[in-house]
């Protein structure tokens, strides 16, 4: 069901109390299934000195209700001092339908900040159910934010497949002052549409887990929860400025040039079609001193191989006009011609 | 030739004696010291079904080195103690003294996180006037009371006060996996505790700092046990913040506030019913387990009232009960006059019952942003629950 909830602090809740409270909802929703979007209210510490932007949460999760894995876009920030005067945050969330989650690229969705409440006006009350999300394309263009920030847009295939690969999700540490979101952007455009919504997406580390998706995370390398994982914590990507990028040639050249649809021309002409095929599980972490590394515990799914694996996608690259174009229209017309031609002697012959 | 395991080799002192018998402080499973599972230290052995994905496997060691630390299956090192029930880790000393559990209660709003940070800021430095002293038991697992502290009595510079607790995620709960469920336990401050002129600590002092939205009817379920620690704690804090009721406000001579009232003797009814729950005690038995009022934001009501609060209650060689008492008798006297719902909800439900002033702040942070935070009788609630044992100095003390 398409519903949403958003969850801050007031001085009267919808359903009574005081505090963190829900103050709206869809008309209708259960109330286990705002239960359980209220649990996911709540917005981590972060660094000294972080901005707004900085301990804001934009994050796709699932979630598993009613048996099902269902999707969850969510929106939680901080927002002004509340009723009691401390530090108030308004968490925005909004369950997808399936049909939605066919339509929309999930950074996108999260980019479109005028979908998302800043703070709430008003008493509590509930919502009336939203019209259907309008399509929302995933990033086309080449990686430019990981170009900016790493020197080379081609770290955000090693990184997309490398984080791709991890059975409990990942945390990719970007240094302060750039953008996350605008790297997880072009991250998740890197992957075709589907294997988009088989990871979640946030701007900020949420715990790996690996029931019932995991979630990739481009988080600040000031993040209290970073600074205390475990050494070479398998779920850690560090991108280095500088280092050739090691990923797919298709996935490289897809970061670097980007999908070439907006340039006519080429794209009619276009027939290459490169197989991406998603890596299996997840690598050993690093290990100082080159002992041979035990693999990170990966889950029982991971661990059973291709078989609890999806089937391989296929991503269009579009690489070159196809020079022969012309020659396979005449062989067309050719076919079709003498295909009616012998229809037309059977119709005779019978007649 | 190997030294033989006896009394007299030296590679076995000094002697540590374990308690019998200790409760998990987030899932209150009761275990042997024998059952504790150990925390492994190798990185390669990242993972754990129960705590994570991201936690180091919690195992039950068969190897261990010359000094007890157990050896992980990689070969190292392991001196971290789990719960074998939930996996959260369980701080050393706990196996070694005994536990003493107060539970922080209040509504939302009240002050809790402000008094608790000023309490234990005070109790870790005035020994003297507080005859009582605490030391971190895993430092690791107090960072957050770290960062409140160094936020209240730190340098100075940017926001003095503290973020509203969240009533989930973040580092003051924890999500674990028990037979294929999600469960979320709370993550309590374990600290050692030193008493008076003892050479060193006696017990273990844990404190739990819930949400207040938690102590509201219906927000503690099987999947969120947030507040179990009431069926164990022995004794309670109950913070109740005079300035969120219009009687009260009335009582002492404050101005009214357009915000709605909050009914702080719904929270302390709600309390009442879950400690009853939780202890399998009949509805209408009166609860033996002590019960300690703070009444909070003292510095803005407690000279209207004519509350004393200027000798230290606790200073080695005093006697607490009479400063105790003076206090407890003026403040239940504004109780009664401004909340007599309050009076009665506590009257009905609890035998041994002080109320005392207290203030964690010392002024109002909204109007003087840069003033120094100057805590007034912060750590005396604490204290005096701590003291309310059968050793403690308030052991026969009934106000």
């Amino acid at each position: 069901m398409r519903c949403e909830l958003v969850h801050t602090s007031l001085p009267r809740g919808l359903d009574g109390g005081t505090g963190f409270v829900v103050a709206g909802r869809t008309g209708g929703m259960p109330r286990t299934l705002s239960d359980a979007l209220a649990d996911l209210s709540g917005l981590t510490e972060a660094w000294p000195g972080a901005s707004d932007w900085d301990r804001t949460l934009r994050a796709t999760r699932p979630i598993e209700w009613r048996g099902e894995v269902a999707w969850v876009a969510s929106v939680i920030r901080p927002c002004g001092l509340d009723h009691t005067g401390r530090g108030n945050r308004i968490a925005h969330h909004r369950m997808l339908e399936p049909a939605e989650i066919r339509a929309c690229d999930p950074v996108s969705l999260l980019l479109d900040h005028e979908r998302w409440m800043a703070s709430w006006k008003g008493d509590p009350r509930e919502l009336d159910a939203e019209p259907s999300l309008p399509t929302l394309v995933g990033h086309q263009g080449p990686a430019q934010a990981w170009q900016s920030a790493f020197g080379d847009a081609g770290m955000a295939a090693e990184m997309v497949e490398q984080a791709y690969r991890s059975g409990v999700g990942a945390w990719i540490v970007v240094p302060p002052g750039v953008d996350r979101l605008a790297l997880l952007h072009q991250l998740a455009g890197l992957l075709p549409h589907e294997n988009r919504w088989k990871r979640g997406w946030s701007t900020r580390p949420l715990r790996p887990v690996a029931d019932p998706a995991p979630v990739i995370a481009v988080v600040d390398e000031r993040e209290p929860l970073v600074c205390a994982a475990p050494p070479n914590a398998a779920w850690i990507l560090v991108p280095r400025a500088g280092e050739a990028p090691k990923a797919s040639e298709a996935m490289l050249r897809r970061a670097r040039e980007g999908v070439r649809l907006t340039e006519p021309a080429k794209a009619r002409g276009a027939s290459a079609t490169v197989a991406w095929q998603p890596p299996e599980r997840l690598g050993a972490p690093a290990v100082p001193g080159g002992a041979s590394p035990q693999a990170a515990m990966p889950p029982a799914a991971e661990v059973a191989g291709p078989a609890g694996m999806a089937p391989p996608s296929t991503i269009r690259v579009e690489l070159e006009p196809a020079p022969a174009s012309g020659f396979k229209a005449m062989w067309w017309l050719l076919g079709a011609g003498l295909v009616l031609g012998v229809l037309a002697l059977l119709w005779r012959a019978a007649a | 030739m190997a030294a033989p395991a006896t009394a007299s080799n030296p590679l076995m002192h000094p002697v540590r004696d374990l308690v019998g018998r200790l409760h998990c402080p987030s899932c209150w499973h009761a275990m042997r010291p024998a059952d504790v599972l150990f925390i492994a230290e190798d990185p390669r052995l990242v993972g754990d079904p129960v705590a994570g994905a991201d936690e180091p496997l919690r195992f039950l060691p068969s190897r261990f080195d010359l000094t007890g630390a157990a050896i992980d299956p990689e070969g190292a090192r392991c001196t971290r103690l789990a719960c074998p029930r939930c996996r959260r880790e369980v701080p050393r000393p706990m196996l070694e003294l005994p536990a003493k559990i107060l539970s922080v209660v209040g509504a939302p709003g009240a002050g809790k996180s402000h008094l608790l940070a000023s309490a234990l800021w005070s109790m870790r430095r005035d020994l003297d006037r507080l005859g009582l002293q605490v030391m971190d038991a895993e430092p690791r697992l107090n960072a957050r009371l770290h960062a409140w502290e160094n936020r209240l009595f730190g340098s100075g510079g940017g926001a003095r006060r503290l973020e509203k607790t969240e009533t989930s995620g973040g580092a003051g709960y924890a999500s674990v996996r028990i037979e294929g469920r999600t469960e979320v336990v709370p993550a309590p401050f374990v600290f050692a505790l030193r008493r008076g002129q003892e050479p060193s600590p006696s017990s273990t002092l844990v404190l739990y700092d819930n949400a207040g939205e938690h102590f509201l009817p219906g927000a503690d379920d099987a999947l969120r046990p947030v507040t179990r620690h009431l069926g164990r704690s022995e004794a309670i804090v109950f913070v109740l913040d005079p300035t969120q009721d219009p009687g009260f406000r009335a009582a002492v001579g404050l101005p009214p506030v357009p915000q709605p009232p909050v009914r702080q003797d719904l929270v302390l009814a709600e309390m009442a019913a879950r400690v009853r729950h939780h202890r399998g005690r009949r509805s209408d038995e009166r609860l033996e387990v002590p019960l300690v009022i703070a009444m909070a934001k003292a510095d803005l009501w407690a000279t209207a009232a004519r509350v004393p609060m200027t000798a230290d209650p606790f200073a080695i060689g005093g006697d607490p009960g009479a400063a105790l008492r003076a206090s407890h008798v003026a403040c239940l006297e504004v109780v009664r006059r401004g909340s007599p719902e309050f009076a009665a909800a506590l009257a009905a439900a609890f035998d041994r019952v002080l109320v005392v002033p207290c203030s964690g702040l010392g002024r109002d942070l909204a109007h003087e942003p840069e003033a120094p935070v100057a805590p007034r009788w912060a750590a005396v609630p604490f204290v005096a629950a701590c003291e309310f044992g059968e050793e403690g100095r308030l052991g026969g003390f009934r106000p």
